[in-house]
């Protein structure tokens, strides 16, 4: 029948969807076009306790409303526990600028933090809770 | 019509279907090339992205079910209509799969997102995200098992429509929402675009294509009834040239309604291709709809939205033609018939014609004539057969069709149109006879 040939179609179509899907992912890991996580990155003398007021009062609404951090006396459970998530400083950073799946991206963080705000924020981070 | 130029035709197909799949393939692909345009994001982790992409990827290919059933006749021709909405019903399970897993990767990874269900805390992103899943999930239910749940036809079609916009819209305002891959006047013009193309197909059905098709009214003609509780029903145009269509083609026919309104049947046309001033559907008594046929007043108007389809022997040439039909199936089959006769066409014709009664044989008088005008052998199958029938009874099968198709069966062109387990069976048995499949063609009454 005709539609051999169209079920054979959905099929191929369907693995082209995946296989594209997970070329994008691999293109957009290798850092797309922008370069700002690398530049936040580069930066060294980071100021620790500098971070850890941001971390309590930055810009809005501060981390420490919905992520529980012990040595910042946080305590929450509307987002992840950051001293079970250790994240690295790549993963804090990249996660702030671009937000994680919904709940950063209606905050403006990528506008209102410094890249010099942004390390020092990720370098605290990892200083108390990295992995 | 030369082999020759059908060939070139059928490689004119090929080419178009193929230009057809690429630039389908182009546009689902779109999202995920736009979002890498432009200064995107940092990117977050594989399993994060490749979900995004799954999700990109399975909007576009809903939206693109709205160009599919458009029944743009440039997109349907090459692949035939029936294929195109099997192909539209098939990969709706692919498209739900990758939108189901965009946020089933999500909270496999981080089950904290769970949260993001309950629509009452979550945020706006997420609550348009489970209504789009959810609309989906109840499309395809209905869909799938709408006989099961007695859903009428008609009421099927609305709903269809209306959760097919609800579940782009919302899937739109997530991503919007969302926030991620949309920044930048690139990203957001792709976004508008794509929005405004779907919207467009949506006025283009519901608005343009009625209107045209309010320019060219019908109708009806006479109706006349047939054998087998069927009745013919011809058509004239008013005021414009009529049709053109390849015989065994079908349309879709609107009877004293207005061409807005979904109440539409498709029926294959049984006149033969070479008149134009008046076009004949042979329609059976099968339900609510077609059991008013036989009411219908002269002079009432239709509309006809058509021609569609790819089964005709136009399409499919070959030395000698052999035709399997049962019941109203005989109707597409009629019109290439009365065609080649009209046409003076002396190739060997041969129809095996199943019916449960000797006076259900709808148009059998004339298939007698029809003997006359063209080099047709006729086999007629009865369920029961009458006080002295000797011809065949039963079920078409191997050694039936073995009987009648004489030397070199695989060099005939087949056509049939008749209930799908019939057609199934004599597909097989034509297999075991070494018919190669690209000769056999099949016209089907049950779409959904
Ligand atoms: C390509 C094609 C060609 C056809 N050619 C003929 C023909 O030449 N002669 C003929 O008698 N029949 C033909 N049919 C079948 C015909 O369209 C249905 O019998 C008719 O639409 C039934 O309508 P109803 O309201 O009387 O029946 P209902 O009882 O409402 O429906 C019976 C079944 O018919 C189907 N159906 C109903 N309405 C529609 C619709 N608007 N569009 C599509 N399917 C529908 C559904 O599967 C439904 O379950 C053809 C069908 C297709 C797909």
């Amino acid at each position: 029948m005709r539609h051999q040939y169209t079920n054979r179609a959905v099929i191929v179509m369907g693995l082209l969807f995946v296989a594209f899907s997970a070329t994008f992912a691999l293109v957009a890991l290798g850092g797309g076009g922008s370069d700002r996580v690398g530049q936040v990155l580069a930066l060294d003398d980071h100021d620790l306790d500098a971070g850890r007021s941001l971390y309590l009062e930055a810009v809005g609404s501060p981390c420490a409303d919905c992520h529980s951090l012990a040595d910042a006396a946080a305590v929450s459970d509307r987002a992840s526990d950051l001293d079970q998530l250790r994240p690295t400083p790549r993963e804090t950073v990249v996660s702030i600028l671009g937000g994680h799946i919904g709940a950063h991206e209606s905050r403006n963080y990528r506008v209102e933090l410094s890249d010099r705000q942004l390390a020092d924020l990720a370098a605290y981070i990892d200083s108390v809770a990295g992995g | 019509m030369s082999d020759s130029s059908t060939e070139r035709g059928s490689a004119g197909f090929a080419a178009q279907g193929v230009v057809w799949l690429v630039v389908y393939v182009l546009v689902a692909v779109t999202p995920l090339l736009v979002a890498l345009t432009a200064d995107p994001p940092p990117g977050r982790s594989f399993w994060v992205e490749f979900s995004v992409g799954l999700g990109f990827v399975g909007l576009a290919v809903m939206g693109l079910q709205f160009a599919i059933v458009s029944r743009f006749s440039a997109v349907n021709a090459p692949f035939g209509l029936d294929a195109v909405l099997h192909y539209h019903r098939e990969i709706s399970y692919v498209a739900f799969a990758m939108v189901l897993a965009h946020p089933a990767i999500l909270m496999v990874r981080r089950p904290e997102l769970l949260e993001l269900l309950n629509p009452v805390t979550a945020h706006w992103a997420a609550r348009f995200g489970l209504t789009s899943v959810l609309a989906l999930a109840l499309l395809i239910a209905a869909s799938v098992w709408r006989k099961r749940l007695g859903i009428r036809y008609e009421v099927w079609r609305v709903t269809h429509g209306l959760l097919a916009v609800i579940v782009i819209v919302t899937a739109l305002v997530h991503i919007e929402q969302a926030g991620y891959y949309v920044d930048g006047p690139w990203k957001r013009a792709l976004w508008i675009a794509m929005s405004a193309v779907f919207i467009a197909l949506l006025v283009n059905v519901r608005l343009v294509k009625p209107i045209r098709l309010m320019r060219r009214p019908w109708e009806i003609a006479s109706v006349t009834p047939e054998r087998g509780s069927a009745w013919t029903v011809a058509l004239r145009p008013i005021g414009h040239d009529g049709v053109r269509f390849l015989p065994g083609q079908f349309a879709w026919l609107r009877v004293d309604t207005s061409p807005f309104s979904v109440q539409e049947h498709p029926f294959s046309f049984s006149s033969s291709a070479e008149r134009t001033d008046e076009v004949t559907f042979t329609i059976k008594e099968a339900g609510d709809w077609t059991s008013t046929i036989g009411s219908i007043e002269l002079g009432t108007r239709a509309y006809l939205d058509g021609p569609f389809g790819v089964f005709s022997c136009d399409r499919n040439e070959g030395p000698r033609f052999v035709f399997v039909a049962g019941g109203v199936g005989i109707g597409p089959i009629m019109s290439m018939l009365r065609t080649l006769a009209d046409r003076g066409d002396r190739r060997p014709c041969l129809l095996i014609y199943g019916n449960p009664t000797w006076d259900g044989v709808i148009y059998r008088e004339e298939l007698d004539e029809l003997t006359e005008r063209l080099d047709l052998t006729v086999v007629h199958v009865l369920d029961e057969a009458p006080e002295g029938w000797e011809g065949e009874t039963g079920f078409v099968d191997r050694n039936m069709l073995a009987r009648h198709l004489g030397e070199r069966p695989d060099r005939a062109r087949y056509f049939m149109c008749g209930p799908t387990a019939m057609m199934g069976a004599v597909e097989d048995a034509l297999h075991e006879l070494a018919v190669p499949g690209a000769h056999i063609d099949f016209e089907q009454f049950d779409l959904v």
